[in-house]
């Protein structure tokens, strides 16, 4: 059986042989020094990894000469400004972040470089970055970004209020219900951007799927009996009863909140989320914290990864320079650097995860969260979150959340909400071109 | 022009080529688009509630300010404050106020041991949660819309009726409200084309939720736009919202009431 231990040294191997060929440090700076002056705009949403990036750039601009503007945006806000100014190709971006769930769509429409040219000729690592968060980036042998970020699902629970974490949905039930009270909810769910991210774990763990076969087969599959058992446990039993009320409604920010003020028990978020919660200068639960995977159901368990890149938008006027940054930021060093002084566990190079200073840092609240982050991202290795890659994927879950919701509003039953949105999104993939039916 | 155009077409950003003419295809599959006739009802209840509250509570509270009041003043400059701060400000505060275990008035309901609903996710509840912020935010427009017409009122015709034996009540129904009427004409208009822009509130408080339980026609396009890139439909709905706009804007123009119908 493949050990943690015998998959990372495999993995450190082979890209050990690439780093033995690695261009020394000083000699990779002469050649960039040819951008001295130039200037570029990085455009990314705003996280642990963009901030620590933000810290070190007067570095990046001693050793290249490149000044970078870097924009850092609320997500929404940055979902938008991106769709229009990829679709405008104005170039006025030169470097911005590749959402994982909108890349099928992005990479469809052409918008991203191909970044494979500029990987060969700079020698860069691309070994050394786990093979799971570059899939989702990755279209045969072309690479249209860098993974900085390969999140993965994990449980954050009260070990004050829960002795041991629920390993399977019905203990999940069961615990909730346990100790939900009108002061401690018993599951804070996940508000309008985070349904989307929590629902997949349940439909997979039911047996069920948002499509056939993606990205080939998109027969839809919502209104299978699995799926709508899973909504039913999901949004019915789960965040109707034992959930924090009003949560359906929440941002990210006003779960971390309502984590850190100990108003509920179990929450099921990313690690880049969870790990707020134990900021002992907002949080008054940081002590009182542990991880653990998300529980599973009859089917097995489904952890959640999302990834996010780095890429050149193709009407970049300056493609070099932003490569040059792309290089940097996502380099070991970097890396590496940025998870040690921040809170920036989700790091994508094999070689920063196993580092003994890093594996130190990150055993948080008594959990080993980069063994716990691993199992997940290898888990999903076995192709479950094919499903996000579909480019229509952003509406259609922009339905699923909206049936969720009512659902555990008690607008509607699981079926009936799942049969519209199953309807609804039969509606969008067949106006896309596609044959589901 | 460019919308009506874009309206007739499949304009979708991420797929090249799909600026092409497809007739009234997005008008037709708008008449079959029960979420949109779904945005449509939301979109007048909601307005309904706001304009009918708005003047209502603003001409109540203009006749109490018209009066000498001690603190008049005051009064007035804090009836201000709501409508200038920005509209996103005003959603984010009403949303924590919402939000059951972080508003701080659970200083006041948990002692007591009342347990709030879940105001924004209440399907019952949530379009008058978002009701009762935007009343607050503009009932000081109609308040001094109202105001200024009550002290632009000449004081014969209330004195010759005060002569004539007219009580308070008399007065203000027979005298004051006709020739409040034009104002309030005004001030309802206005606050009902806005109505349809309360766009920020719902952005931040319900995003259209639960389901689609607070979703009026505007976000209903925006999330077609900006989540989908689906232009063309979403433009078809600003289209026929533009041409709602404009018949009311038209007919309240030419109503009677713009002209005061005391003799």
């Amino acid at each position: 059986m493949l050990t943690r231990r015998t998959f990372l040294a495999t993995v450190i191997a082979a890209s050990g042989a690439h780093t033995g060929a690695r261009v020394p440090h000083a000699a990779a700076q002469a050649p960039a020094k040819r951008f001295a002056g130039t200037s570029i705009r990085v455009s990314m949403f705003d996280t642990a990894f963009p901030r620590g990036l933000e810290k070190l750039l007067p570095q990046f601009t001693e050793q290249t000469g490149i000044k970078v503007d870097l924009e850092l945006l609320g997500f929404t806000i940055f979902l938008q400004r991106s769709d229009l100014e990829l679709s405008g190709a104005t170039g006025a971006v030169d470097a911005m972040t590749l959402v994982f769930a909108q890349s099928g769509r992005w990479i469809g429409a052409g918008w991203p470089e191909d970044l494979s040219p500029f990987i060969a000729q700079s020698r860069f690592d691309i070994d050394d970055i786990l093979p799971g968060p570059l899939a989702a980036m990755r279209r045969g042998d072309h690479i249209y970004g860098i993974p900085w970020l390969a999140d993965s699902q994990l449980m954050l629970y009260r070990k004050d209020l829960v002795a041991k974490a629920p390993d399977t949905f019905d203990e999940l039930l069961e615990t909730a219900r346990r100790v939900h009270s009108p002061a401690v909810a018993g599951f804070m769910s996940a508000g309008k951007v985070g349904l989307n991210w929590v629902f997949p774990t349940f439909l997979y763990g039911f047996g069920g799927s948002f499509f056939a076969n993606p990205p080939s087969d998109l027969r839809t599959q919502l209104a299978a009996p699995e799926a709508i058992q899973a909504a039913e446990f999901f949004a019915e039993k789960l965040i109707r009863s034992y959930g924090v009320p009003g949560s359906a409604n929440f941002e990210d920010a006003e779960e971390i909140a309502t984590m850190q003020q100990g108003r509920a028990a179990i929450w099921i978020h990313s690690l880049g989320q969870l790990t707020r919660v134990l900021d002992r200068q907002k949080s008054t639960v940081a002590d009182k914290v542990a991880f653990a995977a998300p529980p599973r159901g009859a089917a097995g368990r489904f952890p959640q990864v999302a990834t996010h890149g780095l890429m050149i938008p193709a009407a970049s006027k300056k493609k070099a320079p932003a490569w040059e940054f792309i290089r940097w930021a996502t380099s070991r060093e970097t890396m590496r650097r940025i998870a040690l002084d921040s809170q920036h566990a989700a790091v994508t190079r094999a070689s920063v995860l196993n580092d003994p200073e890093f594996k130190r840092k990150y055993q948080l609240a008594d959990s080993d969260v980069p063994a716990l982050h691993e199992a997940a991202l290898r888990a999903a290795g076995a192709g479950y979150m094919a499903y996000r890659t579909v480019p229509e994927f952003p509406a259609v879950t922009e339905r699923v959340v909206i049936a969720l919701s009512a659902i555990a509003a008690g607008q509607k039953s699981a079926r009936d909400a799942l049969t519209t949105a199953n309807q609804e999104v039969v509606q969008v993939l067949e106006k896309a071109g596609h044959r589901v039916r | 022009m460019y919308l009506l155009a874009t309206s007739l077409t499949p304009l979708d950003l991420t797929r090249p080529g799909s600026f092409r003419f497809t007739g009234l295809a997005n008008y037709a599959a708008l008449g079959a688009d029960g979420r949109f006739w779904n945005s449509v009802r939301v979109q007048f209840e909601l307005s309904a509630i706001t304009v009918t509250a708005q003047v209502g509570l603003g001409l109540a509270l203009a006749l109490l300010l018209h009066r000498p009041l001690p603190f008049r003043e005051a009064f007035r400059t804090a009836f201000v404050v709501p409508m200038v701060l920005p509209p996103i400000i005003v959603a984010i505060v009403w949303k924590i106020l919402f939000t059951p275990l972080l508003t701080p008035l659970n200083i006041v309901t948990m002692p007591l041991g009342i347990q709030q609903p879940a105001w924004l996710t209440d399907p019952q509840l949530a379009l008058w949660t978002i009701a009762v912020a935007d009343i607050w935010e503009w009932t000081a427009f109609t308040t001094l819309v109202l105001l200024a017409a009550l002290q632009m009122m000449p004081d014969e015709p209330i004195e010759a009726a005060r002569v004539d034996g007219a009580g308070a009540w008399q007065r203000f129904r027979w005298i004051v409200l006709p020739l409040l009427r034009p104002a309030l004409v005004v001030a309802g208009l206005f606050r009902l084309i806005d109505s349809f822009k309360a766009f920020p509130l719902i952005f931040v408080m319900t995003g259209g939720g639960p389901g689609t339980a607070t979703e009026p026609t505007n976000y209903y396009a925006y999330t077609q736009a900006f989540t989908q890139t689906d232009i063309g439909y979403s433009s078809a709905m600003i289209v026929v919202m533009l041409g709602v706009t404009l018949a009311m804007s038209a007919a309240a123009v030419r109503l009677p009431g713009l002209r005061p119908d005391v003799e």
